[in-house]
């Protein structure tokens, strides 16, 4: 039972890059719980409850703040007086925006309504914000670049799996076995609510527990525990199990093809596809507010995983096909865990049984060598290698965050092609919630005289384009000055956007996670809407995790910290690149493009945001 | 070049499979055209699959009239086209009026005036024509007019998918006295409960009842303005209909027309004395075997074992090599002369509403379902008018009820009471509302009714003060239905033929690989 420390050539600043991570975790926790006292007067209340309080005419306990629509609770909230009655705010800013209108908002105030707004960014804290990114982006940043105390520091892990206990689960057959049923279960209750649940969104847990506790979980999972997700994943587990009717242990006797996955789908261009494809329907189809419409989705990934299951051998849909997989896959080059093999337990291997696989353990799934594997993006941290090898060489590490992104990999054209879309998709996706995305498709839809699917497909592919083709210029500008290669440029910094993609993803689904995601402890109770209450928790109120200005602050850090690292990697990237007067001939452009993106996360941010849960 | 049999028989088929599709748009324009609703209906649907269907059954029906009346060009000819509608009234082929004759389902004529313990004389006019045909040509109906003849050996080719996918299918010969079994039966139960069931299970009433669902639901839908494709229209009737096709795929072709259908029954036991029957030249006959082999009705014609049962399809006589078989009229050939002056008898008109037959109407026959928002009972003719026409699920919404007699044009005082029920798949329902009075209004009964869910309801007119059993059943739509079981079906389905498709390549290719080992 000896924890082993960090390697001691990496240090001190090896310990500090291993623990940045939890630090700025803690420093979230931190936020959120100095915030709690004021988070508790802003509160949901979902919308059967609102019809209720709106048909009792004048509810006693909570309020409803006469200018973003929110329910209060009275009791230490932001108060006014006007024209007799007292108005209760969710903040000051609605508070000041009340006195100056009184009477319009007064009057608002007397109709019942189902929706919310969800303040911005103030403009001051956006202001200091970008101020801040554009210190960094050219000040601080070439002090860490040229630190050579980073080098190393980038190479400290923390062997986990040192610890026998741990090995021994992770060896176990039983290991991902067990979560997987729990995931599978929860997987199957979604469906059922889905499709035999209450089809009103506030009242089903389908929608809430799949777009605002997963979807947006699993961002934030993917920063501290990798590609934990695909570990567990109910689609390839169900698929798995149907496959070879067997649960646990080495695959054995399969009831599939097992024929290769075509070569000219040898990519994650598929991936790409349903990312986009995905992104069409939840957005232009509105599913996510359709609890049906999810229950489908689920069931159309389970299709597709269940297909390729018996057709392709073994995880084929998993490494090529499954956007979850991919998207997760290519943020995971960021995340704080990876699993790799000790170089020196592996010399003398005649076997390769992590590759073949044995009686103990499939070879590994997704078509990885794990003795030679460098990059976490399509390891699904099944395990199996560890059931494999013989010898003990695999580990689970811990190590700093961005490990991936500063070594030397081969930059290949479909990843590159994913940041680029995460980037564009992940913002476009903030842009729809807001009132200018209502202004922009109004007009679209008059210029074209196309219906709604028309216009937002055109909005969608412009969206699509336009980060694209500024990243494309850019690179363009930057290849030319510093005579590079083109092609160099382009792909390799696109890795090089991915933090930024990956904070501003974490930023937006912040606002959902912590505002939105407590309400599944009331719907856990009731996941069909059939007014059950089985935990006892179906009738409770639950207030969001931080206040509005909390929230803001979380959300700065995290553009800013995204900023922060890909600047860095830029400058890594650079400096491999060539040396000399053009590393700042080939940044330059990069770093107008980073801050270009980081405003305009920013000014995402500012927007009000119609929530989700104002139908929910 | 020997003279088949079977082209005509499948021309015969086939015409009586179109008539089920047509005859409920037929029908339907009729109505239109009465109403002078077409051209506003046309204009109004536009390219909407209503609007298409509607504009097809116009060019059908005006083909040969000039659009002109009265001397107004552009105007459609409005009597001459619903006389044309005329011509054509029921559902084919369980009941219609052709060209102003009625004709009856045997099945449905026995099984009604058996539950109603009653013989009307639109009913006993309707089935005269098909009893003597019966009578003197034997199961003619079952060969030459029912789609299932036409329909079942199209889908028991499936057969040949099912072998190839390596799946064991098997050939069951079941008793052919099933059928009389099931149709003593369920006569019995139609005269001591008053309850007739075999028009759920008698094939070619499901079809047309089907036909005219789906045409009645569509336009009803296009004339609340929704005009989606009405998916859900199917009854439980088409869902026994796939699961007989099942069971002829896999386990036992032919066993539903040679040994379980009560209208075969009925029709073989009417023709014990039939006149056409097939004759073997005994000379001729090599015992080969073939028509046997092939006889759909499970007979043997090499051994003159035909009978009652043969439906005079004339299989055995096209597959046979030696020209050994015919089909003869045994006693005299002037019995042919009978059925043909029987055409010329005066037509009698049976009792049809939107094109679906109504018999012994009052005395509870269940009806085919129809949406409906006019109806009679008795002399009194019934208003119902939703508020709103396609109601969201979980609010309030109004229904008015207005009885009148057209006699003495005065409205209905008495008591009307409202119940209400969620259709569940496979035709179950679930009481959503009591039966309930209505608040009269100046001879309007009002009733608010709160549909609990996006679903098919059935809303139930009872007036007890008029004879106490009178009730009028109109569908109401709410929302989009659509059931959840369809998806896990689709989705529980899909998976089924991955795991069969991938079984059955496993098993070719081991078989190769083992036929390349032997070489």
């Amino acid at each position: 039972m000896t924890l082993e420390l960090p390697k001691k050539k990496t240090g001190w600043m090896g310990l500090a890059a291993l623990l940045l991570p939890y630090a700025l975790g803690l420093l979230v926790m931190g936020l959120i719980g100095h915030d709690r006292g004021r988070a508790g007067s802003t509160v949901y209340v979902d919308a059967n409850e609102m019809a209720r309080t709106a048909t009792a005419s004048g509810a006693a306990a909570g309020a409803v703040d006469p200018v973003c629509g929110m329910s209060v609770r009275a009791s230490g909230a932001e108060k006014a007086v006007y024209d007799g009655h007292l108005f209760h705010f969710c903040s000051t800013y609605c508070r000041t925006a009340f006195l100056t209108k009184p009477a319009d908002y007064a009057k608002v105030s007397m109709t019942p309504r189902l929706s919310h707004t969800m303040r911005g960014l103030p403009t001051r804290l956006y202001q200091w914000a970008l101020v801040l990114i554009l210190i960094l982006s050219f000040g601080v940043i070439e002090l860490l670049a040229e630190s050579g105390a980073e080098r190393s520091s980038m190479a400290a892990r923390w062997n986990l799996t040192a610890w026998s206990p741990l090995r021994r689960v992770l060896a176990s057959n039983l290991f991902p076995f067990l979560p997987r049923v729990v995931t599978s279960v929860l997987f199957l209750v979604v469906i059922a609510a889905g499709l035999f649940g209450n089809q009103s969104p506030a009242m089903n847990i389908a929608p809430l527990l799949t777009w605002t506790v997963w979807w947006t979980g699993l961002i934030f999972a993917v920063l501290y525990l990798g590609k934990g997700w695909c570990m567990i994943c109910p689609w390839d587990a169900l698929a798995g199990w149907a496959e070879r009717l067997k649960f646990w242990g080495p695959r054995g006797e399969s009831l599939g093809l097992n024929l290769p996955w075509p070569k000219s789908l040898r990519s994650i261009w598929p991936a790409v596809g349903l990312f986009l494809a995905l992104t069409w329907v939840e957005l232009g189809m509105g599913i996510t507010l359709i609890p049906r419409a999810t229950a489908w989705v689920a069931l159309g990934m389970l299709a597709m995983a269940v297909t390729s299951a018996f057709l392709f051998e073994r995880k084929s849909f998993c490494r090529y096909a499954c956007l979850v997989g991919r998207v997760s896959g290519l943020y995971a080059l960021f995340s704080s865990v990876e699993i790799r093999a000790t170089p020196s337990a592996c010399t003398g291997c005649g076997t390769l049984d992590c590759w073949k696989g044995n009686a103990l353990g499939d070879g590994c799934p997704t078509f990885e060598y794990p003795r030679a594997m460098k990059l976490n993006t399509y390891c699904t941290m099944c395990t199996e290698c560890f059931k494999t090898c013989p010898s003990g060489s695999m580990s689970l590490n811990l190590r700093p965050w961005a490990s991936d992104l500063v070594v030397e990999g081969k930059p290949r054209m479909d990843e590159a092609a994913l940041a680029l879309v995460l980037l564009s998709m992940t913002a476009f996706h903030g842009l729809t919630m807001t009132p200018t995305w209502v202004a922009l498709l109004e007009a679209t839809k008059a210029t074209t005289g196309l219906s709604f699917t028309g216009a937002f497909t055109i909005l969608m592919s412009a969206f699509l384009l336009f980060p694209v083709l500024i990243y494309a210029a850019l690179a363009a500008v930057s290849a030319a000055w510093a005579r590079v290669e083109y092609r160099d440029i382009a792909l390799r910094f696109a890795y090089a956007l991915l933090p930024i993609a990956l904070f501003y993803h974490l930023a937006h689904n912040a606002e959902h996670f912590l505002m939105e995601g407590p309400k599944v402890l009331a719907l856990m109770s009731d996941p069909f809407g059939r007014g059950w209450n089985v935990f006892g928790t179906a009738r409770w109120t639950m207030t969001p995790l931080v206040s509005l200005e909390g929230l803001w602050r979380i959300q700065v850090l995290f553009v800013l910290v995204g900023h922060l690292y890909s600047l860095w990697i830029t400058a890594r990237t650079a400096r491999r690149l060539t040396a000399g007067r053009s590393v700042l001939a080939v940044q330059i452009p990069m770093l107008i493009a980073m801050v270009a993106f980081s405003w305009g996360s920013l000014w995402l941010l500012k927007q009000p945001m119609e929530m989700r849960i104002s139908g929910m | 070049m020997k003279r088949m049999i079977w082209p005509w028989r499948r021309v015969f088929q086939t015409l009586v499979l179109a008539s089920i599709i047509l005859f409920p748009f037929v029908a339907r324009y009729g109505h239109y055209m009465w109403a002078r609703q077409t051209e506003k209906m046309i204009s109004l649907w536009g390219n909407s699959t209503a609007g298409l269907l509607l504009r097809g059954t116009d060019a059908l029906m005006r083909l040969g009239l000039p659009i002109e009346e009265g001397g107004v060009v552009g105007r459609r000819p409005r009597k001459a086209l619903i006389a044309r509608a005329d011509n054509f009234v029921g559902s084919v082929p369980w009941s219609a009026r052709l060209f102003g004759v009625s004709l009856t389902d045997l099945l449905a004529a026995t099984e009604s005036s058996l539950a109603t313990r009653s013989l009307l004389s639109v009913l006993a006019a309707g089935a005269i024509i098909p009893l003597i045909a019966t009578v003197l040509l034997g199961r003619v109906y079952c060969g030459w007019i029912c789609p299932i003849g036409l329909l079942m050996p199209l889908i028991r080719r499936l057969r040949a998918l099912v072998v190839f996918l390596e799946l064991p299918v098997r050939d069951i010969r079941f008793s052919k006295n099933n059928k009389y079994a099931l149709l003593a039966a369920s006569g019995l139960i139609a005269l001591i409960g008053g309850l007739p069931l075999l028009h759920y299970i008698y094939p070619p009433a499901i079809l047309s009842r089907e036909s005219h669902s789906f045409v009645t639901v569509l336009f009803d839908r296009a004339e609340s303005g929704v005009f989606t494709f009405p998916w859900s229209f199917y009854s439980g009737g088409m869902i026994f209909l796939g699961l007989v096709a099942l069971v002829e795929v896999a386990v036992a072709p032919g066993f539903w027309c040679a040994t379980l259908c009560p209208g075969g029954a009925l029709y073989s036991a009417l023709s014990r004395f039939r006149i056409l029957r097939v004759k073997r030249v005994k000379s001729a006959c090599i015992d080969c075997d073939i028509c046997d082999k092939k006889c759909p009705m499970q007979l043997q014609p090499m051994t003159d074992k035909t009978g009652a049962e043969c439906d005079s399809c004339g299989v055995c006589i096209d597959v046979c090599p030696t020209r050994a078989l015919s089909i003869r009229f045994s006693r005299s050939d002037a019995a042919l002369l009978i059925l043909l002056a029987l055409f010329l008898a005066p037509p009698a008109r049976a009792h049809h509403i939107i094109g679906i037959p109504h018999y012994a109407y009052d005395k509870s026959f269940p009806q085919a379902p129809v949406l409906r928002l006019r109806d009679k009972i008795g002399p009194l003719e019934v208003t119902l008018t939703a508020y709103p026409g396609n109601p969201k699920p979980g609010e309030k919404s109004e229904i008015h009820v207005y009885v009148i007699d057209p006699a003495t044009n005065s409205p209905y005082e008495k008591p009307v009471m409202l119940e209400a029920f969620q259709v569940k798949i496979f035709g179950f329902q679930e009481r959503i509302a009591d039966a309930r009075e209505g608040m009269v209004d100046m001879g309007l009964h009002k009733f608010q009714v709160v549909y609990p869910d996006i679903a098919n309801y059935e809303v139930v007119l009872v007036l007890p003060g008029y004879d106490g059993t009178s009730t009028l059943r109109f569908p109401m739509v709410v929302g989009e239905p659509g059931s959840p079981w369809r998806d896990v079906a689709l989705f529980g389905g899909g998976f089924i033929m991955l795991v069969v498709i991938v079984r059955a390549v496993k098993i070719k290719r081991a078989r190769a690989a083992a036929r390349e080992r032997v070489a």
